[in-house]
């Protein structure tokens, strides 16, 4: 099939150091929160970096999932389960639906690398006492038991795909997803992203990198994106799930109609494992391909949610890329990193993110840019205010950059009533 | 409407394969292995060194060793597509990657620095680990980096069009083959690179399957589970020379039983629907099918859903298929089974008839050459299936 289909977006989820659904979520952007603290999951106190944005006040109800699959699930894996809860639930498709075909259902989902606690490095791994009974549990720590289980949810048996690209993951599930409805694969994905890193393997590995911000004296400006000063971003973890559906199809079943996703573009800047090209090749080709698969000019985006990690390099190097695209003066869009609020959700943040650009179309309204008291002025793009501001928008793009160098960019739109 | 990717009619070509295996590398040495039914001792690959096979030894500084397995097997299909072959621009060649799931980064600067900080007891402190820690390589997280092959790939290849990396057992290799000829079909790619590893074979993911049979009443099936990578070149028709291509691709899709993890529905029905549906989707009966290959990894139920499955797909045909299993010589090669198959569908059809190693009993060894069309299948315990529906020349 080569005529593309309207995608929009049918229910949405979201499990984030905001809060623990999208409305909590959503009421956190809205404030301005930060909610970056000192690390709690483990002593950091000797580490390089001692401060996280953590999922406060999780507990997971197994009752979510069936019992034998509660032992398939970490931590990573539970907060996925309740953002797909939620997304299905509001979608109407939870345990499936009447009327819908379970073979033209799918899962495609952006996942972290997960990795057991240092408790069982230490006790197992560093003796390899492979005998022990633990390792069998292992199999918690493998990305693709949350798309079995989200699966199982709501009975699709389309086909299951997880999708690692470190930080562009779910960026790269998402546009996955919706060319899977576009093009005639299925009428039903279920997309979305879910990570959490914040364990002494992960804080010892972007350490080393020096990816981290060392501003631990004060957690809650620590993430600056587009500051002059800003020196690494802060871990963050969560879920966010969206429902993918062809347009006739929720029309058909009555669904609420979120919003439509109209373009996709993904690239692979095939040059360094962690930093971007200095010219921003790659993430102005993706931006670039997302436009013409929407078909729509640059000026027509409103707002651009970056993905503004909060490093030296990555936010230099995108705001040339989104200025390389989009230009400045009046046509050009304003620029977010919601990051500030909910932290570097790795694998997640593709999927919270455009999260953001939909809530902000119906809303019709700019989130806003957080802890930038002197903006860099190499990053020529213009930002948000630092608080909610009304404003009139028909699309939005979200960026995603990741390790490895894949780049993904995902236009949104506003769908009438 | 469609629900699997069918090709026919904007033939995509396989133009070139590479593998490396615990017991060979390349597809003449792979066949070779199979012609001579030699079934190794050793299916696991734990200290492979790729130093000398690689294309530029720098990206060896922050792989693991299953990356560099991987990064091998691309260096032998990029050398078996040759340095004439047609040059495409770089934002019209992609990647592909079907990465064995990780579930512990074994990375030895961590451990170094886990074992540094252990007190009298013999445990060691998460607290002073922080400090400890910063001893080790700056790149130690990169080395448990799922995408790192594509990563690494994508420099190799010069590929900078769309890509994408998937953790998916078993099934990385279809479902990556199957998402780059999405692509080359649409018409954003010319060239696609899709291939997948697997890195099971080691002590610990021996014991992790050999726990996870026991809990879930499967046969114990963890000493075959074997190494291995295998990357396909994918390409159109219409850009190649008349005699170009291995075998051309002419449908590819996936399933799954939607049970949850580890559970699978014994009759197969989703499986035997999938099957039916690319089939139909490539323009073909199940009469057409001339050879096929399977699993049969000795995995009890699954093994026997898969026999069935089968033998209900080819009820009605007048002549059966032959049937194959590389799994007596090659072992479980997960992740990179499908593709291995995909590169040696040619030599099948060449041969006209099973090797004695890898016949599957009840099933016709002959090969008929007036069916040239293969379908590879492949179940995994997660009640995932997929399948590749291939024309035997290119």
């Amino acid at each position: 099939m080569d005529r593309k289909r309207r995608v929009v977006i049918t229910g949405m989820g979201a499990v984030t150091p905001l809060g623990l659904s999208l409305d909590e979520t959503w009421r956190g952007v809205a404030l301005g929160r930060i909610p970056a603290g000192p690390v709690k999951a483990f002593d950091a106190s000797l580490y390089d970096t001692k401060i996280a944005y953590e999922v406060s006040g999780f507990r997971f109800d197994p009752k979510l999932v069936a019992g034998r699959e509660v032992a398939f699930l970490s931590r990573c894996g539970q907060l996925g389960v309740v953002a797909a809860h939620e997304a299905l639930a509001q979608a109407e498709l939870l345990h499936g639906r009447e009327g819908v075909d379970p073979w033209r259902q799918q899962v495609c989902l952006g996942v972290g690398m997960n990795s057991p606690d240092y408790a069982w490095y230490d006790g197992i791994f560093c003796d390899a006492r492979w005998q022990d009974p633990s390792v069998g549990g292992l199999i918690r720590y493998f990305p693709d038991q949350l798309s079995s289980v989200a699966a199982r949810l709501f009975g699709a048996q389309g086909g299951t795909t997880t999708v690692h690209t470190a930080c562009a993951s779910s960026g790269q599930a998402l546009g996955e997803a919706f060319e899977l409805v576009a093009y005639g694969e299925a009428e039903v994905v279920l997309t979305g992203g879910a990570d959490s890193m914040i364990s002494p393997y992960s804080f010892a590995g972007f350490s080393l990198l020096g990816a981290l911000s060392k501003h631990n004296a004060d957690a809650r400006r620590a993430c600056r994106p587009f500051d002059r000063s800003r020196d690494g971003f802060v871990l963050g973890e969560g879920a966010a799930m969206l429902v993918f559906e062809e347009l006739e199809h929720a029309r058909r079943r009555g669904a609420q109609v979120l919003g439509e996703v109209v373009g996709y573009g993904i690239t692979e800047s095939a040059y360094r494992i962690t930093d971007l090209h200095p010219e921003g090749e790659g993430p102005v080709e993706a931006m670039r391909m997302a436009l013409a698969d929407a078909g729509i000019a640059p000026h027509e985006v409103g707002y651009v949610n970056a993905h503004g990690t909060s490093t030296p390099l990555n936010d230099r190097i995108e705001a040339l890329a989104i200025h390389k695209v989009f230009g400045d003066g009046d046509g050009a869009p304003w620029v977010s990193s919601t990051k500030t609020m909910t932290g570097h959700m790795i694998a997640a943040a593709g999927a919270i993110e455009l999260v953001f650009c939909v809530k902000a179309l119906n809303e019709q309204c700019l989130p806003p840019s957080l802890n930038v008291a002197a903006k860099d002025a190499e990053c020529k793009v213009a930002l948000t205010p630092p608080e909610i501001t009304s404003h009139r928008l028909a699309y939005a793009l979200s960026n995603s950059v990741g390790f490895g160098g894949s780049n993904t960019a995902l236009v949104a739109r506003r769908v009438e009533a | 409407m469609r629900s699997s990717v069918s090709l026919s009619g904007r033939d995509c070509v396989v133009t070139a394969f590479g593998a490396v295996t615990a017991q060979a590398i390349g597809r003449k040495a792979l066949w070779s292995l199979l012609e001579r039914s030699e079934r190794p001792a050793a299916l696991g690959m734990p200290e492979f060194k790729a130093a000398a096979r690689f294309v530029d030894r720098k990206y060896l500084r922050a792989t693991s060793t299953c990356d560099a397995v991987a990064l091998a097997s691309l260096t032998t299909m990029i050398e078996a597509r040759g340095a004439d072959a047609v040059r495409y621009a770089d934002e019209r060649i992609g990647i592909y990657v079907g990465a064995a799931p990780a579930s512990a980064h074994g990375n030895e600067p961590y451990i170094e620095a886990m074992l540094a900080c252990r007190d009298a007891g013999g445990m060691s402190s998460i607290r002073e680990f922080g400090k400890t820690c910063m001893t080790s390589r700056p790149t130690t997280l990169l080395m448990g980096l799922p995408n790192n092959v594509l990563c690494y790939g994508s420099m190799m290849l010069g590929a900078r069009g769309s890509n994408s990396n998937y953790t998916v057992p078993w099934l990385g290799g279809i479902l990556a083959i199957t998402n780059a000829a999405r692509r080359l079909r649409r018409g954003s790619l010319d060239l696609a690179v899709a291939g997948a590893y697997s890195a099971y074979g080691t002590d610990l993911g021996r014991a992790l399957y050999r726990q996870l049979a026991a809990a879930h009443d499967l046969p114990d099936f963890s000493e075959s589970i074997a190494d291995g990578a295998a990357f396909v070149a994918l390409e159109r028709r219409a850009a190649l020379a008349p005699s170009d291509g291995l075998t051309t691709l002419l449908g590819a899709g996936v399933a799954s039983d939607g049970l949850g993890p580890m559970c699978h529905d014994p009759k197969g029905l989703a499986f035997e629907r999938l099957l039916r549906q690319v089939i139909a989707d490539a323009g073909l009966e199940a009469r057409d099918v001339g050879l096929v290959l399977v699993g049969q990894t000795g995995m009890g139920r699954l093994d026997a859903l898969e026999r069935s499955v089968l033998a209900r797909l080819f009820a009605e045909a007048p002549a059966l298929p032959a049937v194959a299993s590389l799994h007596p010589v090659l072992g479980n090669l997960m992740e990179a089974r499908a593709v291995i198959e995909l590169g040696l569908v040619a030599d099948f059809f060449a041969a006209g008839a099973i090797p004695a190693a890898v016949q599957v009993s009840g099933w016709p060894i002959k090969v008929d050459a007036s069916r040239r069309v293969a379908l590879i299948m492949q179940a995994s315990p997660w009640g995932e299936y997929g399948c590749l529906v291939v024309r035997g020349d290119g």
